[in-house]
């Protein structure tokens, strides 16, 4: 009995060791980039979104002949939104399948886990979403995010809302389960709002997929203000303005960068108009490399349009190339660690680089200096106000 | 002024979960059980009146009718499938059963239409009115009017008909209702369909009140309408009504003087306290009759 257990056990050790060891037969001369996208769990929908966006850019790249003559070819690992996982496809994307540099992980809970191990094995970590403030500061040299939290992209929105509607006092609303939201409606929006001289005459708070706003209108009503923040899920966000707009409530509002989905203004249709936003990517972007992005993706996404992160996602293929061109990586199996280091060395020092959400730089925090466009609502788009 | 908005607010809040209390009392007081798949008759009334409406470009009387027929089939269906031949296996099977049958609706659903919320198209012509400072809509009064006339024929229903008299018997005693020549299976189906029509009609009337639609929406309503035949009494129809208006008002009044996000937490700390000191509810359970 033992020795037929011990059998079949080696026997399924060696099937499994076939499988895992000939699966990734990337060919010699390929550049080998890896990839971590949530497919499933929670974040399944920004997932495949940012998937979109990366497919796009690789089959670009190849088709305009690879990357200095050679196919680029990506290894991409579900984490299934989870720190754990991510860490089991960094690992293997580092060690086993020797990718040059590692595009994600996707959320900032994943990036925290997988950071450190960016360092350790000083392979280039770059998030295209892990907006949380400081934590590519906290991981340097290898760890980088190309994504902006609302503290970067909001305030030329603050700036204009304030400036264009008079504005002296507000009230926020507040959805304080969602993590993002919740900093941005209390800490964002507040420190933003202190520094115009804008009072602050109430707040309301609620937990994701609240129901009934009428209270919270009702009383903001009560406080006359001269605009109203909201801060919450784009779902919630539709269903605050509706009913505001059925209470007589037609104050300026002004939304966190969780608002900027297509689907915010499709629930909210016309009361949405007017409502401003801050974001890094701007959908109806005429500028050529941004326009060509969004076509192609809305044409592979049965029409949907791309969010930020897909966008970034598309920047940050197209930045590891331009590092591989410029820097002199080999490619060469015995040159992978120092191949890694000079992939490193030079996304530290990059400037000015020229992506579809506009131009930016590197910081030394590890982040990148975009700044928002102002967005405004106007029938079912975003435009520029 | 803004007080008087705030009581309107609660009302027809108050409205909403009334309809749906009213549905889990009738059940209980007749089965002595709690159908757990309650909320998803409501979720599911609110899709028909938007299929209805969006895509078949009926109007609201029609999506209202449409609600109404298929979710009385619905109740009807969910008693045949999940509660009528577990029932014997005691209070526990009819309950997990309808648990189940709570998330597979959920689960078609979510495949039907996405989990996301959708916009549930406004047909109802939308104005202010204002009466000396106190300003109302249109969609508030037609809401609160309608869940009003919904309560009182319920109630002439239970007082002044055969029907409503065979459900109070049943209710008071399923034996001697029978000996008495009540056909009791028959009034329990009678009653699976009136509760979920009820609920039916709640559901248009979320989607008309808030905007917007989702297939998880039961779940949350749901269990406030549990919350709020436990304050009021199990199976005590006029508590059910009190107790979902009063509930209802102190969610609204305790977002607009207390604290915002601690709303829930009054609702089920009241049913807390309501089940420490007087389990019976406060218009007494049906229950303790027997």
């Amino acid at each position: 009995m033992a020795r037929r257990l011990f059998r079949f056990v080696s026997v399924m050790a060696f099937v499994i060791g076939l499988l895992t060891f000939s699966l990734p037969g990337a060919q010699a001369a390929d550049i080998t980039l890896g990839a971590l996208i949530p497919l499933t769990g929670f974040a399944t929908g920004f997932g495949e979104n940012q998937k979109v966006g990366l497919d796009i850019a690789v089959d670009e790249i190849n088709k305009a002949g690879g990357i200095k003559g050679n196919t680029l070819k990506m290894i991409t690992y579900d984490t299934e939104s989870k720190g754990e996982k991510a860490i089991l496809g960094f690992r293997k994307q580092a060690t086993q399948d020797n990718v040059l540099a590692i595009l994600g992980p996707f959320l900032s809970t994943e990036a925290e886990v997988c950071f450190p191990l960016a360092n350790k094995y000083q392979i280039v970590s770059i998030s295209a979403s892990a907006a949380k403030p400081g934590l590519a500061e906290a991981h340097r040299p290898y760890g980088f995010i190309n994504a902006t939290s609302d503290m970067n992209t909001l305030p030329p929105a603050v700036d204009y809302w304030v400036k264009t509607h008079n504005i002296k006092t507000v009230c926020i609303v507040t959805d304080i389960k969602d993590a993002l939201n919740k900093s941005t409606g209390q800490i964002v929006f507040p420190k933003l709002l202190e520094t115009k001289g804008v009072k602050i005459l109430g707040t309301s708070e609620f937990v994701t997929g609240e129901m009934d706003f009428s209270a919270h209108v009702s009383k903001f009503k009560g406080m006359s203000p001269d605009g109203i923040v909201i801060s919450c899920t784009l779902a919630d966000a539709a269903g605050f303005i509706k009913e505001a707009k059925k209470q007589g409530l037609g104050k300026p509002f002004i939304g966190g960068v969780a608002i900027q989905a297509p689907k915010f203004l499709e629930l909210a249709g016309a009361d949405a108009n007017g409502t401003i936003t801050g974001s890094s990517f701007w959908v109806e972007n005429p500028a050529a490399k941004s326009k060509a992005f969004v076509q192609e993706f809305m044409k592979r996404y049965g029409g949907r349009e791309p969010n930020p992160f897909a966008a970034n996602m598309h920047e940050n293929v197209y930045l590891i190339k331009q590092l591989i061109e410029a820097t002199g990586v080999t490619n060469k199996p015995s040159d992978l660690d120092t191949d890694r280091q000079k992939i490193q060395k030079g996304l530290e020092t990059l400037k000015n680089f020229e992506g579809v959400t506009g131009t930016f730089s590197v910081t030394k925090e590890g982040t990148v200096d975009k700044s928002g466009y102002v967005l405004m609502a106007k029938d079912g788009k975003w435009v520029k106000p | 002024m803004i007080f008087f908005q705030q009581v309107i607010n609660g009302l027809m809040l108050g409205c909403t979960y009334v309809l749906v209390a009213l549905g889990y009392t009738l059940i209980f007081g007749l089965l002595r059980m709690i159908h757990m798949a309650h909320g998803e008759v409501l979720m599911i009334g609110g899709y028909v009146a938007l299929v209805i409406i969006a895509y078949l470009h009926g109007n609201l009387f029609l999506a209202m009718l449409g609600a109404i027929a298929v979710t009385a089939l619905l109740g009807i269906t969910i008693y045949a499938a999940s509660i009528r031949y577990v029932e014997k296996g005691g209070h526990l099977s009819p309950l997990v059963s309808t648990i189940g049958i709570a998330i597979v609706l959920q689960e078609i659903f979510t495949k039907l239409f996405t989990g996301e919320k959708i916009a549930f198209p406004q047909t109802l012509v939308f104005k202010n009115i204002q009466v000396g400072g106190l300003s109302f809509n249109t969609v508030q009064i037609f809401i609160i009017v309608l869940s009003f006339a919904v309560m009182f024929v319920l109630y002439r229903i239970l007082k002044g008909t055969m029907i409503g008299k065979s459900i109070r018997a049943v209710s008071e005693n399923t034996e001697t209702a029978r000996l008495l020549g009540i056909r009791v299976s028959w009034i329990v189906v009678i009653t699976f369909a009136l509760a979920s029509v009820l609920a039916g009609i709640a559901g248009v009337l979320v989607g008309i009140a808030y905007h917007s639609i989702y297939p998880l929406m039961g779940i949350e309503i749901g269990l406030k309408g549990l919350a709020i035949i436990i304050i009021g009494g199990m199976g005590n129809v006029v508590g059910a009504m009190f107790s979902g208006l009063l509930v209802g008002l102190m969610e609204v009044f305790s977002v607009a003087y207390i604290s915002s996000s601690y709303k829930d937490a009054f609702t089920f700390g009241l049913m807390v306290l309501i089940l420490i000191w007087k389990p019976e509810g406060l218009f007494g359970s049906v229950t303790e009759k027997r």
